[in-house]
This record gives C-alpha cells, sequence and structure tokens, in this order.
C-alpha cells in the first residue's frame, strides 16, 4: 500500500518535470516537496536521467549547486528585497544617479572655476522683458552684416539668477544634503568613479 | 499543453518564492540547472568556472524575482539572466565569448543549436561519463513502448499530448511509460548519484 503510494509520487514527480502535472495535484505535490527530502532527490535523479539522453556537455550528478545557492540565498541578507537583476539596491541605485549626476554638475563647475560662467549665460536684467525676442527677417532690408541685427535677448528675472546662479549656495546644498553621496561611500571627490559605478547594471 | 502546463506550474513556484518559500525556488532550480549550465557552457567553456556564473545567475533571479511579472515564461526569464551573467562574466575576465556561442538570441535556437554541438572539455565529458554510459546500457533494455516514450519527450522534446499522437494511447499512458522508463533508469544510476 505504503509503496503504492511512494509510486503515485514519484509518477507525479515525473509529470511534474515535464510541466504536466494537474493544477490540483501540483499544489500537493509543491507541499510534499517541500519537508520531503527524499522526493527531491529523486526528482534530481529524474532531471539527470534526461540531461544525459540529451549528452549535456556537463552531468550534474550531486546537489552541489543547489547546496551552493541555498547557503548564498541564506547568506544574502537583501534577500528577495527591493533588488533588481544587476544585484543592486534599488532605491540606492536612484540615489546613486541622483548623487553622480549633481557631482558631474559640481566638478565640471569646479574645472572651469566657477558655477554657470557669466560668459555661457549671460543674463542680463537690464534687457528687455521677453524670453526670447527676434526680429522679423526683411529680405528688402537685409543688414549687411550680422551686427545690424537687433540683439537676441534673454531676461531671467533677477531673484532667479540669485537663487539658482550663486555656487555658494549650490555647495551649500550639496554639503547639506550629502546623504545622496552614501551609497558611492563618500567619493565625491572624483566625478569618473560616480560615472562609472552608476553605468553598471544587468 | 506542455508549454502551458510548464508555465503554469513555474509560475505557482514563483508566486510561493514571492511569498518567502526558498524551498520552492530550490524546485525551480533543479528542474532547470541542466539547462542553465549547457547554455552557460556556451560561453564558459571550464565546467566549474560554469557553474560559478550558473550560482550566480540563479542568485541574480531570485533577487529579482519580486519583479517578476510573469509576462513571458520563467525559463525564457532565466534564459535571459543566464546569458547577461554569463557575458558579464567574461568581459570581466576580458574574455571573448566562445566561437560557437555566437549570437543565439532565443531559448528555442539555443535548444535547436545545442544538439548540434558537444563541449569539448574533459571535464565535462569525464564528469557524467559514467552515468551517461549506464542510461544508454539501461534505456536499449527497455520495452519499446517506455523506450520511445522517454525518448519523444526527452531528446525531441514533445509534450504529451504530442507523444499520445505519435504512439495512438490516452495521454495518462504516456504518464506512466514515461515514469516507468525513468523509474528503470533511477534504479540503476541511483548508486552512481548516491556515491556522488
Amino acid at each position: 500500500m505504503e509503496k503504492d503510494v511512494t509510486r503515485n509520487i514519484e509518477e507525479q514527480l515525473s509529470a511534474f518535470l515535464d510541466g504536466e502535472l494537474p493544477e490540483e495535484e501540483l499544489q500537493l505535490l509543491v507541499r510534499r516537496l517541500e519537508r520531503d527530502q527524499e522526493y527531491r532527490a529523486t526528482l534530481a535523479r529524474y532531471a539527470a536521467i534526461g540531461s544525459a539522453l540529451r549528452r549535456d556537455p556537463v552531468q550534474v550528478t550531486g546537489d552541489d549547486l543547489r547546496q551552493r545557492l541555498m547557503m548564498a540565498m541564506r547568506d544574502d541578507s537583501s534577500g528577495s528585497q527591493n533588488s533588481d537583476v544587476s544585484g543592486t539596491p534599488v532605491s540606492s541605485r536612484k540615489r546613486g544617479l541622483l548623487a553622480a549626476a549633481l557631482a558631474v554638475l559640481v566638478v565640471a563647475g569646479l574645472y572651469t572655476g566657477n558655477f554657470f560662467n557669466d560668459e555661457q549665460l549671460s543674463f542680463d536684467a537690464q534687457q528687455p522683458t521677453e524670453l526670447a525676442r527676434i526680429a522679423p527677417v526683411d529680405a528688402s532690408s537685409s543688414p549687411a552684416n550680422l551686427s545690424d541685427l537687433p540683439a537676441r535677448s534673454a531676461r531671467v528675472p533677477a531673484d532667479f539668477q540669485r537663487a539658482v546662479l550663486q555656487p555658494e549656495r549650490m555647495t551649500s546644498y550639496l554639503v547639506s544634503h550629502g546623504e545622496f553621496s552614501r551609497s558611492f561611500q563618500g567619493a565625491i571627490v572624483d566625478s569618473r568613479i560616480f560615472v562609472q559605478q552608476a553605468s553598471y547594471g544587468e | 499543453m506542455s508549454q502551458t502546463g510548464n508555465r503554469a506550474s513555474d509560475q505557482l513556484l514563483v508566486d510561493r518564492v514571492k511569498a518567502g518559500d526558498k524551498h520552492a525556488f530550490d524546485l525551480l532550480v533543479l528542474k532547470y540547472q541542466h539547462r542553465i549550465i549547457k547554455l552557460i557552457m556556451r560561453y564558459v567553456k571550464d565546467p566549474s568556472e560554469a557553474m560559478d556564473v550558473s550560482q550566480e545567475a540563479f542568485l541574480k533571479a531570485y533577487r529579482a524575482i519580486p519583479k517578476f511579472r510573469g509576462e513571458s515564461a520563467f525559463y525564457t526569464w532565466m534564459y535571459r539572466i543566464a546569458i547577461n551573467t554569463a557575458k558579464n562574466h567574461l568581459v570581466a575576465a576580458r574574455r571573448r565569448p566562445l566561437d560557437h556561442a555566437a549570437e543565439i538570441s532565443e531559448p528555442e535556437e539555443f535548444e535547436w543549436h545545442a544538439g548540434l554541438q558537444e563541449s569539448d572539455s574533459p571535464e565535462g565529458k569525464a564528469m557524467g561519463e559514467e552515468l551517461r554510459e549506464t542510461v544508454e546500457r539501461t534505456i536499449v533494455e527497455l520495452p519499446d513502448e517506455l523506450r520511445t516514450a522517454i525518448v519523444l519527450r526527452e531528446i525531441d522534446g514533445l509534450s504529451y499530448e504530442q507523444i499520445a499522437q505519435v504512439m495512438e494511447c490516452p495521454v495518462g499512458t504516456v504518464r506512466s511509460r514515461i515514469f516507468r522508463a525513468r523509474e528503470a533508469l533511477d534504479r540503476n544510476i541511483r548508486p552512481i548519484m548516491d556515491a556522488g
């Protein structure tokens, strides 16, 4: 009787391996496999038979890989939570990318001497109010040279310039929000490190 | 039927892993480790190295499984992780993939190519030699209907329904024949596996 039950379960194992076990049997079998090491070993042997028949290049004759994997899963403190395929915690990665972007900005500014060089962003509070005003081009009255064209101008409110474009405030912001650089272990001195680390992924 | 069955079966295991059941993941590993190692050996020739990369690939899959939504079959997803892991491993080791790894982009395509070329690694051959010989010796001794059923399943990859059509018998009979074939083979390979 017990032998019949065992054979019946082993037949289920065989069908399970082939993905042919009906749902109702599957639920029961998976629960049984959780607690019965002997049936797991039988399943492993059935899988090895198929591998041998297909003449796979490597024959897995033991459960070495599975044991190592289970140990690694146990040691993996992050477990199945909050990680992506690259194994990098997702929230850390997002913060890392933000930190990388900010770091690149800062270092670029430092290399050029100051943030947002006045020559590159020559906002002038005295210019007209339109953000971009380009004079209409009239073929009959084309100027002889470009200097005759009306000046293209941009105007940004003076308080906007003070709020965004002052390097002291940017530095202060970065220092006070230094937690964003934690995932990079404080290596904020070299933007190349950030770029390399942030670009790693699957 | 086979594909759908496998998919449903794997999804059930995936759901259990998501609920925190590590043993369910072990069953997925048990089911697919041979195919994943074989796939990785297209990139990494050394068997022990291939085992390490396989372990890494499965571990990545385990970590990422909360994000697996079941839009593709588990094996297809696992297959992609394994290829990426093998490629990253080669990049890290500053090596080029083996020539025959070429560009095999889909699992089905890989299955087809896989039968064409065997590893010339002596370690790989030695590792399963005894097991393989035993299986081959035993299978010729099996009754015809059992041998045909297991060969159609394991080598030709037919579903139970397809085998039933070929052998002109009910699906239940196919299931029973495949099991009996495995049972007979298992009796002979068990001592080898237990010793290993």
